[in-house]
């Protein structure tokens, strides 16, 4: 490789590195200016003097432990428990015959092409008035450990495994439910993972749900919490960004920690969240 | 180790989220009242809470704050429901709700309650909730538009400050006046006026004042598209073009009211709302900002004024509380405590007069006459049936189409959606 490529490359790449991490050191900075600096034209890039405070506003507005807590809670309640729903009919899907099996995967992936929010207010009426589960976090997981999509993908995975191997295992004697659970579950890790990461992710960041079914702050997950700092007619931005790095600092963490299983788990599917 | 732990955590987590709900103790019902801003909700929180201790023991009343960006979608899947909040903040949007039949007729309620006295508020607020003759909620507030000058700009350049009863001319002067000497001085990021491309605190004032309403009072019919309207949208378009105003490019780009607190505009039409943003923005503490009243156009000066109500869920299951809490919260004590804290003009005559004290740094009194002369701001609660016209608005604005034919395609589509409505 020529120096001249090489340096090409490097440039390309420290572009993109500042175009993804531009927006969270503009976070930052603007979380530490004040309520005029934010708003100012043209744009003032650091604070004149460094505004804590803002953190100390944001931290008295909001329980955040509450809000992680909720946050956490919510989001591995969902995750285990989709995993679990999505391999079981993907596993059904792929590997079982039934009568009807492919007519009703049709129908079941049809729910894929209809936006998430024509069921809003159905969901709403199901889960928030019938159920009886208003202003609750069960509220905020059931709706999320059906996922159409994660039966799609696993699906693939579970038809890539050999039939051998599910032929050996039957002549061995074992039932449906062990197969599912011994032989090939632990055959699709990399989908599961995948699976797992992606809900994490769409699971951390919803919005819209939890602020229609629940009420109190202290039923609230942090997105939701944070949306409420926005107005109407004036948003203090400077707060708002604040909040932002507090919500998002666990999830860079955990980044961080996890790089590696991140990057592979979406070169395996393609897919991104 | 690591596994066990990790198990546990999640066995723990999953109780936490699928456990059993705790059932509060249920002496005291339960209101819920519903609203979207953040700026607000602690000082209304105070009212909330002497309300709480009035009626100890028989209610107790929560705020459900939800954004404003998701608020109505969350009260169209509610209100239908026996879990919809009992109170709610109302606007414009009235007529939907009123003809969804989700809302309670106050009506009744009010004739019945004796120490309930109606004339204490505004009647142009109150009538603004008033549909096919019921109540459906009791006001709250009330806003106005007025123009704000940057003192310091003027200074700088020698130009008068607006005096009061000042017209359009004179405002055409002034901004001439300002923008040759920003020129001379070679002030290409100044400009002599900023205003919002939102219809509320601009256009649909300028098509009120000269007599080309954006939606006539009865609300079945627009004039923007008549003759006058075309001119009242061409002195607009003439003061980007002359570079008396910042140009379509800067005001869809960033808005009017922070291009003024940067100090990169002097003059800028604006709504009460925003009062409070230029009392405590440091050329407000520098008291170098000056309020006046409207430049008057073709008939008068008036702005057109919105305001916030408290209406009732009709499925509401404690109405009688919900009633106790509409009036609480509308009361001259909890007013008058908005009013002090500089989040509200209230919609009743004996608060007004504790706005006043709020400021320290604006004048408050312009904001006051401008509430008097205020006409109510043309909405019917059917946005879609404006969407049209204001589309077309903001086309012109851009110039990127020829006015006159933009204005009265957009008014055509709008005028045939009203008339469906309004069959």
């Amino acid at each position: 490789m020529t120096i001249i490529r090489r340096y090409w490359i490097h440039v390309v790449l420290i572009l993109a590195s500042i175009t993804f991490v531009g927006p969270f050191i503009w976070m930052f900075l603007t979380s530490l200016k004040t309520y005029e600096e934010t708003i100012q034209v043209p744009i003032v890039w650091l604070p004149e003097q460094i505004q804590w405070v803002n953190y100390q506003i944001v931290n008295e507005k909001f329980p955040f432990l509450t809000l992680y807590f909720n946050t956490v809670a919510v989001v591995l309640a969902t995750v285990v428990l989709q995993l679990l729903i999505a391999s079981l009919a993907a596993f059904a899907f792929a590997r079982l015959q039934f009568p009807g099996k492919n007519a009703l995967f049709i129908i079941m992936l049809s729910l894929l092409m209809v936006p998430g929010q024509i069921f809003l207010i159905p969901q709403f009426q199901i889960i928030g008035v019938r159920f009886n589960l208003i202003d609750t976090l069960t509220a905020l997981v059931v709706p999320n450990v059906f996922s159409v999509f994660g039966v799609f993908l696993l699906r693939q995975f579970f038809a890539a495994i050999p039939q051998e191997l599910e032929d050996a295992a039957k002549i061995d004697g074992c039932s449906s439910l062990r197969i599912y659970w011994q032989i090939m579950m632990p055959l699709v890790t990399p989908g599961l993972v995948a699976l797992g990461i992606l809900t994490m992710i769409s699971s951390w960041k919803e919005l819209l749900w939890p602020l229609i079914v629940n009420q109190s702050i202290d039923k609230m997950p942090l997105s939701a919490g944070l949306a409420n700092l926005i107005g109407e007619h004036t948003t203090y931005h400077e707060q708002v960004m604040a909040g932002a790095v507090i919500s998002v600092l666990p999830m860079i963490i955990i980044f961080a920690f996890f790089q590696r299983k991140f990057v592979e788990s979406i070169a395996q599917t393609g897919i991104k969240g | 180790m690591f596994k066990k732990l990790s198990a546990a955590f999640l066995a723990l987590a999953l109780t936490i989220v699928m456990g059993p709900v705790t059932p509060t103790a249920a002496a005291e019902k339960e209101i819920t009242l519903a609203l979207w801003d953040e700026v607000q909700k602690p000082i209304i929180q105070q009212s909330i809470d002497k309300f709480n201790v009035k009626f100890k023991g028989k209610y107790k009343a929560t705020i459900a704050q939800t954004p404003w960006g998701e608020f109505w979608t969350k009260l169209d899947a509610t209100m239908p429901t026996n879990k919809t909040p009992d109170v709610t903040w109302m606007n414009v949007f009235l007529p939907k709700y009123a003809n969804g039949k989700v809302l309670e007729d106050l009506t009744p309620y009010i004739k019945k309650d004796k120490a309930l006295k109606m004339s204490a508020y505004v009647p142009g607020r109150v009538a603004a909730f008033n549909y096919k003759n019921a109540q459906y909620a009791l006001p709250k507030g009330m806003d106005a538009v007025f123009v704000a000058y940057n003192k310091a700009i003027f200074d700088k350049y020698g130009v008068a400050y607006p005096r009061a009863n000042w017209d359009w001319t004179s405002l055409n002067a002034i901004s001439g006046n300002l923008a040759r000497k920003m020129k001379a001085a070679g002030a290409t990021s100044e400009y002599p006026i900023a205003m919002e491309l939102d219809l509320q605190p601009s256009s649909a004032n300028f098509l009120h004042q000269d007599g080309a309403d954006f939606l006539t009072l009865d609300k079945t019919k627009t004039l923007a598209a008549t003759p006058q309207g075309i001119a009242t949208f061409q002195k607009v378009i003439d003061l980007m073009n002359t570079g008396r105003m910042a140009p379509y490019t800067v005001l869809s780009e960033t808005k009017a009211s922070d291009l003024f607190i940067s100090g990169k505009a002097a003059i800028i039409f604006v709504g009460s709302w925003k009062a409070r943003v230029l009392e405590t923005s440091s050329i407000g503490k520098a008291k170098q900002i000056g309020l006046v009243q409207m430049p008057k156009g073709k008939l008068n000066n008036y702005s057109v004024a919105g305001g916030l109500g408290y209406a009732m869920a009709k499925n509401s299951q404690n109405k009688a509380g919900a009633w106790e809490l509409i009036k609480f919260i509308t009361s001259q004590q909890s007013m008058t405590n908005e009013a002090l804290n500089g989040i509200e003009f209230p919609a009743r005559a004996d608060s007004q007069g504790a706005y006043a004290r709020g400021f320290q740094n604006i004048d408050p009194s312009v904001i006051l006459a401008a509430t008097k002369t205020a006409v109510p701001y043309p909405h019917n609660g059917n946005p879609a049936s404006l969407t049209p016209l204001q589309n077309a608005i903001a086309l012109a604005y851009s110039q990127k189409a020829p006015l006159a034919e933009t204005i009265k395609s957009g008014a055509e589509a709008t005028q045939k959606l009203l008339d469906d409505l309004n069959k």
